[in-house]
């Protein structure tokens, strides 16, 4: 019987994709959120996790970003 | 005032005490000078300026800058004033950044001490920013000049006969500054002291200048032809402390230091001269002429583009004074490079000068001559060698009529303070590329050698011809999936620098530029790497010369004279040594593949390198044959810290004009097995040997004489492993599948690159 | 520039979507037609003049022989526009195929115009009359002062605080897109708010000018009068005064509205009133296609990503801020300087980097108008790179489908989703799929039918 699960499609590039991967790895077993990895750039993940991942890719991105002082 | 509706007093512009002095400082970015407008409902953005009811004269189009109260100037350079406008602004201010077509500077009571320094008076200065402005100077500024330059020059430091003693017109000054605790523990007090303890005497006649309203001699100590000055003594061990404690920031006195060498009868004289083909360029004379004004020597700093000719600048300061002169640089390279440069513009002799190295131990003969040494034998607190011995008493005993120091930005500030306290000398020259100190010890250079005398524009050089025009690029490498997956594991936090150098991406793509401007140009190229374990690995894969900290004196010079001539070696790796002078003036492509930690100096330096210009000015010019012939890349690991840390250190270049372009796209994707690791299992064996290396092993080279490095690593600095021996020889089982193929049989030969499109073809016209 | 043509078209659609009759109506007048003209592309324009003359119906191959093969894609736009707009009515013929004849009114009306020039319905005033009228260079700073005053209702309407007098009807043309309209709240600049703010001038007076249209016509207007006395408007001599007795009452009304946006200068003698057109009206018909703007630029960007603005007014500070930070105003002069956060917020406002790059283009200060390119291309580069950065990851509520019976079934649920436009993802050899969310319940209707 075909199994149909509910989530969130996640498609991006390659190095987006790791970070999600890392984050998952990083979680306590029961906030894990990938439900399938579908390749290197597309994933499955939990439908709420949306704001969450945005908000780490955010932060992520600050980190390795440089603005000069005003 | 124009505009004050809230009446609220700026808070720097009014040192009514010497506390309120201290606290407002001119730098802090924080205080807000402008008032806001009432109506203005952005005020959870902060800091906006409104200056807008300052008056625009009816003929603002005309001239060149705006300038307003909290201090910042703004410059257009396409006036027809411009030039004049630059030589005055970079006299009076200091610039925050000098692009294309608007310059801004700012204010500050140090940058104003500087102006006094080279004879600018208080009222020439308000007269001429006044003229140049489009707009009525507004009254905070004018109190700030005021106020600033009040005490400048009204004090001197003289040095006669080995002795140091402060001098000045007016006796109350004198007084005000030994109530100071560290001035007052410094004083030699003498038998002759008249009634206040000051020992009295004549001021030596003046010499005016005429040819400039605008270099006029320091205002006060002008007046009469012999005028009485009071002095003290003061221990000369105790100089640098009392300079520092009258800089603005404290007691507001700073001390004029003035070298009258022509006068001077004590010192012997030294015969030299420049040479007849020795000619300064424009921004060379200036810079001199600031130095010389008024007919003496004042103690500074000189600030030029690496490459734009500094030696010239100092061998002609010391032909000027033309007593003996001590000549510091930073390493025993550099030693022989300067008294080559002496040798090549001057008519000194062979015997007047000579080189005090570990490796040479010369004398010169005669009463005045030049040595050149470095910083560290000057300061080196341990036991000598007889023959040392003998020649640092000498240098002790001595009274130089010029310390000339090179690249003083590069010097830790201890070693500076050590080298001056230890030698005497009438006038200071400090030479360098930037002002830019990670450990913000800029200030202490200012009491310690004097204010900046000159700052030359790199873009008004770069259009004159005479620092080569500099393509620079950032080239974006994206992680591969593997090493990036490495990255983000916590556990591999002290690896991340490695992980994100050795990315092989980046492998490619330096090893794809190396290929290109080889090959399809014909250039030299310096690669640079402050990571060793990164410099060992490129260098041996592509089959390079490199040079690092432990690499012998002979073999450097072997490698850098191969370099130079051979038509074979046009490629060298370098590690850090490479940015401390080691002249290599032929080499136009620079690849930046470690940018460490962000250390703005240490970007600027290595573009420096490849400022030499070459080839005829006219092609150099906008259009010509070879408008861009240098070329400057700094490789960034996508995604990592790196893009922090290569923006961070960017930001001096940028604020000159430069400008780095992005290239997402080398090498280029159809390059497949042409470059290494190309195939999987090759990058998962480098991936394997960079995590097993040990953490010591894969960290930055460290200098002990670089202070930025320091400076910046002391958060990052790691505890090196004692482990970490296992496994090092890349023999690591790594837990990928690299599916089914067998092992890499050694790399495919590569193929000749078909023809490549000229990486910076225009995109438009 | 493309934002400009779509919204000309948009104001031609809507000429084009009139009736029939109505759009013949229209081609009565001289001007309507001349202006129609202009609007049309290049090759359109082209067919109709070689068309002037000639009476009789022309088959379309021989205007396609007109044109070499790499122009045939632009060819059949022409054509369908001048279908759309009726100039060009077709025929079919069994022996000879499609043919194209020009519309007789518009023809008539085109050669009339080319014979004769033409003649506005309306006289400007005597002198005696009108006294002194304003210079032209009066009259510019009028209309620039309106129209500045005009943008920043709307930006200030989006600002709470700042609660200003707007006509009512302005409001509502703000509210059909540029501005939210929300009960309780107060309003907000939309998506195409923050677009629009960054329009060119002529752009940006089409827009309103077809939304005015548009409005009126909810309100029983005839929208075929209001786009005949636009464009008939457009004719007028800029700095002549028109008197108000020539307008019937809608067009008056019109004016008045108009009058807000700087078009024209309304004045009032002793006996009449009058109207006087101004560059911004005059304008208008040349703008229908003609992209470029004829404001003198005020912008420059540094490498250093610092903005020097030459401008004092309020206006144009308010149009910086949308994307950069603003740090200091002079009496000339506006610094500031365009960083991450501040294009960050642009972008967030929906604001893309190419309006952003093409306002700093269009608005080069003459300096560096001159140099290519005008804006530094590492700035250019660097708004598109950060762009880009937000955009990477998509995110899509969907379903994933796995263990399939049968390779069969995969397919035809492979296919099926395919159809219905919501296949994101398939691994044909594991036998699975994602689905959007939206096309989930009907792929399950699909597999139970399967059954």
């Amino acid at each position: 019987m075909v199994n149909a699960t509910k989530g969130l499609f996640i498609s991006c590039d390659i190095p987006m994709a790791q970070f999600i991967v890392n984050l998952n790895a990083t979680m306590p077993a029961s906030q894990k959120f990938i439900i399938r990895v579908l390749d290197s750039t597309h994933l499955f993940v939990q439908p709420n996790v949306a704001d969450m991942i945005k908000n780490a890719i955010a932060d992520f991105r600050e980190q390795n970003s440089y603005e000069k002082p005003t | 005032m124009g505009h004050g509706e809230k009446g609220r007093p700026s808070k720097s512009m009014k040192p009514s005490s010497k506390d309120d002095y201290r606290n407002a400082i001119p730098e802090d970015e924080e205080a807000t000078y402008g008032e806001e407008i009432e109506d203005d409902y952005h005020d959870g953005e902060g800091k906006k300026k409104d200056f807008s009811k300052l008056e625009l004269k009816p003929d603002h189009a005309n001239r060149p800058l705006w300038a307003c109260a909290d201090g910042r100037i703004f410059l257009e350079t396409f006036s027809p004033l411009y030039k004049q406008a630059y030589d005055f602004l970079i006299a009076i201010a200091e610039p925050v950044c000098r692009p294309e077509s608007m310059h801004e500077y700012n204010l500050t009571p140090h940058s104003l001490y500087a102006a006094v320094s080279v004879g600018l008076e208080t009222e020439t200065i308000i007269t001429v920013l006044s003229k140049l402005s489009k707009t009525k100077l507004p009254k905070e500024m004018i109190d700030f000049i005021h106020a600033s330059t009040a005490n400048y020059g009204k004090v001197k430091l003289v040095l006669k006969k080995n002795r140091y003693f402060i001098e000045s017109p007016f006796p109350e000054v004198l007084k005000k500054l030994l109530r100071d605790e560290v001035i007052s523990r410094a004083r030699i007090t003498s038998e002759a002291a008249g009634a206040e303890g000051f020992t009295v005497g004549k001021a030596m006649g003046e010499v005016v200048s005429g040819h400039n309203e605008l270099l006029n001699e320091a205002q006060l100590a002008a007046a009469a032809e012999e005028k009485e000055t009071h002095s003290f003594e003061i221990d000369p061990v105790q100089v640098e402390n009392v300079k520092q404690r009258c800089l603005p920031n404290a007691l507001n006195y700073p001390m004029m230091e003035e070298y009258d060498f022509r006068n001077d009868t004590v010192n012997p004289d030294l015969e030299v001269e420049l040479k007849p083909h020795a000619q300064p360029r424009p921004y060379q004379e200036k810079s001199l002429s600031k130095m010389f004004g008024n007919g003496r020597a004042r103690s500074g700093i000189i600030v030029l583009p690496c490459g734009a000719g500094k030696s010239l600048v100092g061998v002609s300061a010391a032909c000027r004074i033309r007593k003996s002169c001590l000549c510091l640089a930073t390493n025993a390279v550099s030693v022989d490079q300067w008294a080559f440069q002496f040798k090549l513009w001057s008519t000194i002799r062979d015997e007047q000068i000579c080189r005090f190295t570990s490796d040479s131990k010369e004398r010169f003969r005669g009463n005045a001559g030049v040595v050149v040494t470095t910083y560290n034998m000057v300061a080196f607190g341990g036991k000598r060698s007889e023959e040392s011995e003998k020649i640092i008493e000498e240098i002790r005993n001595r009274e130089w009529g010029l310390l000339l120091m090179d690249e003083v930005h590069v010097v830790p500030a201890h070693m500076f303070r050590k080298v001056i306290s230890l030698t005497k000398s009438h006038c200071k020259l400090g030479l360098t590329a930037t002002l830019v100190r990670e450990d913000e010890r800029i200030t202490d250079l200012n009491f310690l050698i004097g204010p900046k005398l000159y700052e030359a524009n790199w873009l008004d050089l770069v259009k004159g011809g005479f620092i080569a025009n500099v393509q620079c690029a950032e080239v974006w490498c994206p992680m591969t999936k593997e090493f990036f997956a490495e990255y983000l594991k916590k556990e591999n936090s002290k690896k991340k620098q490695a992980l994100y150098v050795m990315n092989p991406n980046k492998f490619r793509a330096c090893e794809f530029l190396i290929r290109f401007h080889e090959q399809q140009r014909g250039d030299k190229i310096i690669v640079f790497a402050d990571n060793l374990f990164a410099l060992t690995e490129y260098a041996m894969k592509l089959r390079k010369p490199m040079i690092y900290g432990a690499t012998s004196h002979i073999e450097r010079t072997k490698i850098l004279e191969a370099f130079k001539t051979s038509r074979d070696v046009n490629t060298i790796f370098l590690s850090k040594v490479g940015d401390n002078s080691i002249d290599i003036p032929e080499a136009n492509v620079i690849i930046q593949i470690s940018s460490h930690a962000g250390s703005r100096r240490q970007e600027a330096q290595r573009l420096g390198r490849i400022l030499r210009a070459k080839g005829k000015p006219q092609d150099r010019m906008a259009g010509g044959k070879e408008e861009y012939n240098a070329f400057f890349y700094s490789l960034v690991s996508t995604d990592t810290q790196e893009m922090y840390y290569s923006t961070k250190r960017q930001q001096f270049l940028i604020d000159q004009g430069y400008s780095f372009k992005v290239i997402t796209s080398l090498p280029p994707p159809d390059s497949g097995g042409d470059l290494s690791f190309h195939h999987l299992d090759e990058q998962l064996a480098l991936l394997g040997k960079v995590l097993s290396a040990g953490d010591d092993m894969v960290g930055l080279e460290q200098l002990e004489e670089d202070a930025d490095d320091i400076a910046l690593h002391k958060a990052r600095r790691s505890l090196g492993s004692m482990s970490a021996m296992s496994g090092a020889n890349g023999m690591v089982y790594m837990e990928y599948s690299t599916g089914k193929k067998p092992m890499g049989q050694g790399k495919p030969k590569p193929k000749d690159p078909s023809k490549r499109h000229y990486l910076f073809k225009k995109r438009y016209g | 520039m493309p934002q400009v043509r779509i919204i000309a078209r948009n104001f031609m659609d809507m000429v084009a979507a009139l009736p029939a009759m109505k759009l013949d109506h229209l081609y009565q007048n001289a001007f309507i037609c001349e202006a129609i003209l202009r609007s049309l592309p290049p090759l359109a324009k082209k067919y109709v003049i070689q068309m002037c003359y000639i009476e009789e119906t022309i088959p379309s191959k021989s205007l396609e022989e007109w044109v070499l093969p790499d122009g045939l894609s632009k060819h059949r736009v022409a054509i369908d526009r001048l279908l759309q707009l009726r100039i060009f009515s077709e025929s079919f013929d069994r022996s000879t195929g499609t043919s194209y004849r020009l519309n007789p009114t518009f023809q008539e009306n085109l050669q009339k115009l080319i014979t004769y020039g033409a003649v506005l319905p309306r006289e400007p005033m005597p002198s005696s009359v009108t006294a002194r009228l304003p210079s032209l260079q009066e009259l510019e700073n009028y209309a620039m002062q309106k129209w500045e005053c005009f943008l920043l209702q709307l930006i200030n309407s989006a600002q709470a605080e700042k609660m200003t007098n707007i006509s009512p009807s302005m409001m509502r043309i703000f509210q059909r897109g540029l501005l939210t309209q929300r009960d309780k709240e107060a309003p907000r600049l939309t998506e195409s708010g923050f677009q629009f703010l960054l329009m060119d001038t002529n752009a940006q007076l089409w827009y309103i000018i077809r939304e005015y249209i548009s409005n009126s016509e909810e309100i029983g207007v005839d929208p075929a009068d209001l786009i005949s006395f636009m464009l008939e408007l457009s004719f007028h001599e800029t700095g002549q005064a028109y008197n108000m007795n020539t307008l019937d009452e809608i067009q008056r009304s019109t004016i008045k509205d108009l009058a807000d946006l700087g078009l024209v200068k309304l004045q009032q003698g002793r006996k009449e009133s009058w109207f006087i057109p101004t560059k911004l009206a005059t304008n208008l018909s040349v703008s229908l296609t003609d992209s470029s703007s004829r404001k003198e630029g005020y912008v420059m960007v540094e490498t250093n990503f610092r903005l020097y603005a030459y401008s004092t007014s309020k206006l144009h500070s308010e149009i910086l801020r949308l994307f950069s930070r603003v740090e200091y105003q002079l009496p000339n002069l506006l610094v500031g300087a365009i960083t991450k956060e501040s294009l960050y917020n642009a972008f967030e406002n929906g604001i893309t980097s190419e309006q952003i790059i093409s306002f700093l283009q269009q608005n080069a200060h003459p300096r560096i108008a001159e140099r290519t390119p005008s804006v530094p291309e590492n700035v250019m580069d660097q708004i598109r790179l950060w762009e880009t950065d937000l955009n990477r990851i998509e995110m899509t509520p969907a379903h994933f489908y796995d263990e399939f019976p049968s390779r069969d079934v995969f397919e035809a649920a492979c296919d099926f989703a395919r159809e219905s436009g919501g296949l994101l993802w398939e691994d044909s050899k594991k036998m699975r799929l994602v689905v959007n969310t939206e096309v989930h319940l009907q792929m399950r209707e699909h597999l139970r039918r399967q059954k």
